[in-house]
């Protein structure tokens, strides 16, 4: 997920779209645009949004890039942004309900097959049930739980980089993950426990 | 699990331990059965979201066409002087516009101290003229102050020869 890219390199592009480059600017949002796209999918869930929310990631990207003062830490100041128009967009809607990481109810979230996965039929209806018990596990989730489980889990990064993203402390950001994570694997135990 | 290393060993599995304490985690999972069988979970948890995670979704071309149009827009209105509102806005930020605003906020206070010392000083003229009313014709060598013929003067009260009183000698004082 991460781009293939050196951290000079990137610095570099980094202060030449700063600079007003927009073939610099869209170089970033090759590189970036798929993980920010997936990483808000993750949080909201829903197609259409996610377009939007996308574009109005890059595009305060584009306004505010003069104002990134350390252009080593783009990647993290990105997803800030993303992460903001996400939690902007949950507070104006307020469509989704907050519900506690032990609550069994689960609202219903629109599911993305995977075309491309090369499973067999019967292990795919698994899978993607599976994918569907996780989906709605995540937007179970408060959205400070949800944020650093796709980040850690889905999206491997580091706890430090997490930190980063996130702004709160080690500690929280590992007893969030710690949290989020029993919630999303107890969603999964009862799901398997009910098949069987 | 009695040991409370979860947060530990969560790291060490999401491979965001420092690498001085992941010893320490890999040992204590060999000799703990219950952290061992707390890793493996997690392990065995990884695993089936990485085998149901679905592929990476790839955003529409649709996105950056428009952010592109967008940012080709931006740049026009910013050669042509920006929009209305901008230009609105920015002849408020003309450098002559606050001189003259400063100019005109000084010659304002000026004008209300002016009045305000004008009728200041009709006030006090007025005040005079009625402390005129009380003006006391009275014959010389006569202090007007006494009372009831008694030689106590009520005004005369430091100075044993009078000399310095305003109200003794050749009859009145205002």
């Amino acid at each position: 997920m991460s781009a293939e890219i050196s951290d000079k390199e990137l610095e570099e592009l980094v202060v030449r779209a700063q600079q007003g480059s927009v073939a610099d600017f869209q170089r970033l949002y090759t590189l970036y645009s798929r993980p920010i796209y997936n990483f808000i999918w993750r949080l909201i869930n829903s197609p259409s949004e996610v377009e939007d929310l996308t574009q109005e990631t890059f595009m305060k990207v584009y306004s505010e890039l003069p104002n990134l003062r350390e252009p080593s830490q783009f990647k993290y100041w990105l997803y800030r942004i993303a992460r903001n128009e996400v939690y902007q967009l949950l507070r104006r809607t307020k469509r989704k309900p907050e519900v506690s990481i032990d609550n069994e109810e689960m609202p219903f979230v629109e599911f993305v097959p995977d075309e491309n996965s090369g499973l067999d039929p019967e292990e795919r209806i698994l899978s993607d049930e599976l994918n569907q018990v996780i989906n709605k596990a995540l937007m179970s989730l408060k959205p400070k739980y949800r944020d650093v489980f796709v980040l850690a889990v889905i999206e491997k990064m580091s706890y430090e980089e997490i930190t980063n993203i996130v702004g709160r402390s080690l500690l929280s950001v590992k007893t969030d993950i710690y949290r989020a994570r029993l919630a999303v694997k107890e969603a999964v135990n009862n799901y398997m426990q009910g098949r069987r | 699990m009695s040991c409370k290393r979860e947060f530990d060993i969560l790291a060490f599995l999401d491979g965001s331990l420092p690498e001085s304490r992941s010893s320490g985690v890999q040992a204590h999972l060999e000799s703990c059965p219950d952290c061992a069988a707390f890793h493996e979970e997690q392990v065995a948890f990884n695993d089936l979201l990485t085998a149901v995670e679905p592929q990476p979704l790839t955003p529409p071309d649709e996105i950056w066409s428009r952010i592109e149009a967008s940012i080709i827009e931006s740049q026009s209105e910013e050669r042509a002087g920006g929009t209305f509102l901008d230009r609105f806005v920015d002849f408020f930020r003309m450098p002559q516009l606050g001189y003259g605003f400063a100019a005109g906020l000084l010659l304002m206070i000026t004008g209300i101290v002016a009045v305000h010392t004008q009728q200041s000083s009709q006030v006090v003229n007025q005040t005079l003229a009625e402390l005129d009313r009380f003006s006391i014709e009275a014959p010389a060598g006569e202090n007007p102050f006494l009372i009831n013929g008694s030689d106590e003067n009520p005004f005369f009260i430091f100075e044993e020869d009078g000399e310095g009183n305003p109200f003794r000698v050749g009859g009145v004082k205002k």
